[in-house]
Formats: structure tokens, sequence, C-alpha cells
């Protein structure tokens, strides 16, 4: 498994230098926007904000126009959270379905290598790059903090923010890996997946906006993600880690059985 | 009961893909140190049996054996494959892919050297990623990873596939070493030329059944050649007479076209001898030609 494992590796790297490096790159042009904000000028347009847009940037729990809550807003902008929840699709995707879909797994299976060890290797690999994901943008942050100025800034609070990141990722990983395991086109694995996440994500606006919609947030794994929520508080939950913890097992643990059952006609 | 010599042993094999058929009822034993040829036309069941002897996919009915074991419990070191249709990855060079595929094998590549000499492989080709590659290169690369630990069983599915003819030649050569050494093989082919030169025994498979499992001789005796032969002049047709079992399948002015069964081939050279004749061609029956002979010979013991 070890030199499968380092296969993978090798391939998943350079493509998450590239994820890890634009999702940097996104992060510091956020506070460069933030420095050249008025705040006091910007207070009252925030309250003006509908209900749909505020939902949509978690609003509710933060203080925006600080820079902890503005920081916490990085996380969950939508083209960070389109940036690593691609990675993880498109790994996923690519390694497993992709691979049936080329044939080139061919070689691989025909050898001394079971295949829960290719999925074990590719879910290692999956986990190891949402992990370094986070941890950068954790990174970041302190990094950001720390030349600009900006604070005051609880670095454990985002400590959180990561590991709750993380674990959300892990469940997109999870789900990613199930789909790709279970198909035999990449373009049908990261469909899947796609509209898992796409289903999850609407599913926790619409508790977000509204009252009536509440009950849906339990149900999603972008429910158990509110990075403002922790640098208000200071802390996280630990359902905000064993739910989505939960959701990672179960897709990994269904994607090994699938994918050691399943027909691969190559 | 199962054959205690057989490396290859498959049972009432049968694979549908829903309601596609794959194969019916597949049954065959090959023995150690045996070149065993796999014979039928493009979608005929080739590669759903060699899936299923590797274990890529499960069959609804039957099994397979490979060294008197189920293939999930054979140490896949012993084994070397030629996928049909090969693919890579195509991002490693080619050095980088047969390290790799030698290291999941888990067994020194002691004739990788050797392998890339007859190939012609040189270093300069190896340090190319794969996706530079020529169709050719690719397949003999295929070859060289399937063959580089020396493994005792082979199983090839139509390995000359984009070779050119002189590597081509080089394969067959290569096969006679593999008899010499005492491996067996499992050659999977499309070609009935390719599997009469180098098999020492045929499964015919067609629309998922076998239709004939023989001796390489029985099969040429079997076989028919057609023969164009091109007269002096359209006289010397009329006094042409073709030995017993030779068919005269058409004529036309001076040219005459004839059904040879191999055993035939003598008595009709030694009739034609005695004519005076401008040209002649010796054409290989095709796939079809041994098909239609073997659905003759089962209409006719109806």
């Amino acid at each position: 498994m070890g030199v499968e494992f380092v296969r993978r590796a090798r391939f998943g790297a350079r493509a998450l230098t590239a994820y890890a490096a634009a999702a940097l790159l996104f992060q510091y042009l956020l506070v460069l926007v933030f420095r050249t904000l008025d705040i006091g000028a910007l207070g009252p347009v925030m309250e003006m904000l509908p209900p749909g847009l505020r939902a949509l940037l978690g609003a509710e729990a933060a203080e925006l126009l600080s820079p902890r809550g503005f920081l916490a807003l990085v996380f969950v902008h939508p083209v960070m959270l389109v940036l690593y929840i691609a990675f993880v699709i498109a790994f996923a995707s690519g390694a497993l379905a992709g691979e049936i879909e080329r044939r080139s797994i061919a070689l691989i299976l025909v050898r001394r290598v079971t295949r829960r060890q290719i999925v074990g290797g590719v879910a290692l690999m999956l986990l190891l790059g949402a992990t370094v994901l986070m941890v950068l943008l954790w990174v970041g942050t302190a990094l950001w903090t720390t030349v600009y100025g900006l604070g005051p800034v609880d670095l454990t609070a985002f400590a959180w923010v990561a590991g709750t990141g993380v674990a959300l990722l892990w469940a997109l990983s999870g789900v990613a890996l199930l789909a790709s395991a279970a198909t035999s086109e990449s373009g049908r694995a990261a469909g899947l997946a796609v509209a898992f996440t796409i289903a999850a994500y609407v599913g926790n606006y619409l508790a977000n906006l509204s009252t009536q919609w509440r009950w849906i947030k339990p149900y999603s794994v972008f429910g158990y993600w509110d990075p403002q929520e922790i640098v208000r508080r200071g802390t996280g939950q630990w359902t905000d880690l064993y739910v989505p913890l939960a959701v990672a097992a179960a897709g990994i643990v269904l994607a090994l059985i699938v994918f050691s059952r399943r027909d691969v006609a190559v | 009961m199962p054959d205690p010599d057989a490396v290859i042993e498959t049972a009432h094999l049968t694979k549908w893909y829903g309601r596609r058929r794959g194969i019916e009822d597949v049954t065959l034993a090959v023995s150690a140190g045996e070149i065993f040829g796999f014979l039928g036309p493009n979608g005929a069941g080739k590669t759903t049996t060699i899936r299923c002897l590797l274990g890529l996919v499960r069959p609804q009915r039957g099994h397979s054996r490979l060294f008197a074991k189920p293939v999930q419990r054979i140490d896949r070191a012993r084994l070397g494959v030629v996928p049909g249709e090969l693919s890579m990855f195509e991002r490693m060079t080619g050095l980088q892919l047969l390290d790799y595929l030698a290291a999941l094998t888990g067994r020194r590549p002691s004739d990788r050297a050797d392998l890339l000499a007859r190939f012609a492989l040189g270093s300069g080709d190896l340090s190319k990623p794969i996706r530079h590659y020529s169709r050719g290169m690719k397949q003999k690369l295929g070859i060289v990873q399937a063959l580089q630990h020396a493994p005792e069983l082979l199983i090839l599915d139509e390995p000359t596939e984009g070779l050119d003819p002189l590597m081509q030649q080089e394969f067959y050569m290569l096969l006679g070493g593999l008899r010499a050494r005492g491996r067996t093989v499992f050659l999977s082919s499309h070609l009935l030329w390719e599997v009469e030169r180098t098999c020492d025994r045929v499964a015919i498979i067609r629309d998922g059944q076998l239709v004939a499992l023989e001796r390489i001789d029985a099969l040429r005796a079997r076989s028919v050649r057609r023969v164009e032969v091109q007269f002096a002049e359209p006289s010397e047709v009329s006094r042409f007479a073709p030995p017993a079992g030779v068919v005269v399948e058409q004529v036309h002015g001076a040219r005459m076209t004839l059904r040879v069964p191999v055993p035939q081939i003598g008595a009709v050279l030694a009739a034609l001898a005695a004519r005076r004749i401008r040209d002649l061609v010796w054409e290989r029956p095709s796939l079809e030609d041994v098909f239609l002979g073997y659905y003759r010979e089962a209409a006719g013991g109806r």
C-alpha cells in the first residue's frame, strides 16, 4: 500500500499545492480589502443588508466589520468554499472512477494490492489534503494578523475554526470517495458529490434564512461549520467535529465495501 | 473434478452485464507450460473471460481458479498481465511506471533489461512521460511491465495490438523463449494466424460461448486456405482436375478460386504443377472462415 499511496500523494501534492496557493492568495486579497474598508461608514450599510444576503454571510452571528469576524468570513467565503471543495471532489472522483474510466486501474488491480488498500490510499490522501488546506488557512490567519497588526484575534478560536473545517472537508471527502467507488466515470462521480454538496449547502442556507427551515440544519454537514459563531464565542462545540467525522467515517467504510464488491470492467 | 495440473481452470463461467451478454458457460483448463490461445472476434467474450480470471468482475455462475486457488487467494507476483486496450498513467515516465509496478508486484524485475533490449526501449524513451509515447511504444512498455518480474503465468489480452511487424516477430520469439522456460501463457487474440503460429492449444469463443477447444494441429487440419490461380490461358482451367475435398469457388476467364483444406495442399500443388500457371495467391483463412467451417460441421452433424 505504501508504494500505491506514494504515487497518489505525488499526484495529489501537485494539485494540493495549486489549491493551497490559490486559497492563501485569496485570503491575502480579502485581508487587503478589509484594510481599505471604512468601518464607520459600513456599519449602517451592513444593518441594511437583506436577510438572504446576511444568511449567506453568516452575518447574524458575526461581527463582520471586526478583524476576527472578517477573518472568520474568509473561511466561509463562497470562492474559498469552491476552492477547497473542488480539491476534495476532483481528487476523489479522479482517483477511483477516473482510473476506471481511463482503464489504468487494471495495471494495479492485477498486482499485490487489495481493493481496500487502494481505497484506503485515496482516503488517506484526501484526509491529509483537507487537513493541509485548513492548517494553511489558519497559518495565513496568524500571518496576516501579525504582519498587518489586525487584532485582537484569538488564534485558539481560529484553531477551532480550522478543526471544524477539516471535519467538514473530511465529511465531503467521504461522500466524494463513495461516489467515486460506486461509479465508473469521473464526471458522474464528481456530479454526485457536487449534488450532495450543493444540497447540503442550500439546506443550511435555508435553515439560516428562516426559522421555518431551521429543522434542516442538523441534517446538513454545513450546519456544523460556523466559523463566525466560533470566533464570537471563542470556542467550538464538539458536535461540530463528531457529526461531520461520523459522516466521513460512514462514507469511507461504505466506499471500502462498495469498491471491494463491485465489478471493475476494465 | 478440478485438474491438479491446471494453472488456469474455469467451470461454467457465466457473466452478464445487466441485459448484455458477456460469456455463458465457459469451461476450460490450461496446463502448466502450455501456450494457450483464446481466439474470437471482437466482442465475443474474450476480455470478459479474462476479467473473470483476474477477479475484476464476478461471474453470476461458475468459478475460475489460478494455480488451483481462487484468484483472490493467489500470490499475484506469479502473474503477469497485459490488459486489453492498454492504458497507463500518462504523467509518469516509462521508467517510473516500470519501477512503480515492480514495487507493487513485490518481485525484483529480473528480466527487465533483457526485455527493454528486445523491444528497443532505450533510456531516452524511458525518461519521457508516457503521454508522449506512440501507441506501439505503450504496447511495448505494457509487455515489459507484465514480464519484467518473470511471472509463472502470463495473461495477455491482444498483446500485439499496435506493434509493428518487426516487434510482433520479436514478441513471437519471446513467446517461444517462455515456452522453453516452462511458463504458462494465456493469449487472447482475434488473429487466427497469430494463435496458429504461437500456441499449443486453442479455445474459440463466439457470442460468449466456447465453440471449440482443441490442439492447434487439429485446428490447422480443419482450416481451409483460399487459393487464387491465374492460369496461362482459359483452356488450362478446364484441364485442371481439383483433388478430392477441394472446392472450386469461382471461375472467371483464366482465373480460378479454390478452397483447399490444409491436408490437401500437397495434392493441389501437384495438380497445379502439371498445368501452366501465371500466378498463384494463397490467402490466410479468416477467423470467419474457421467459424463457418465449425458451423457447417455442426449443421451437418444435426
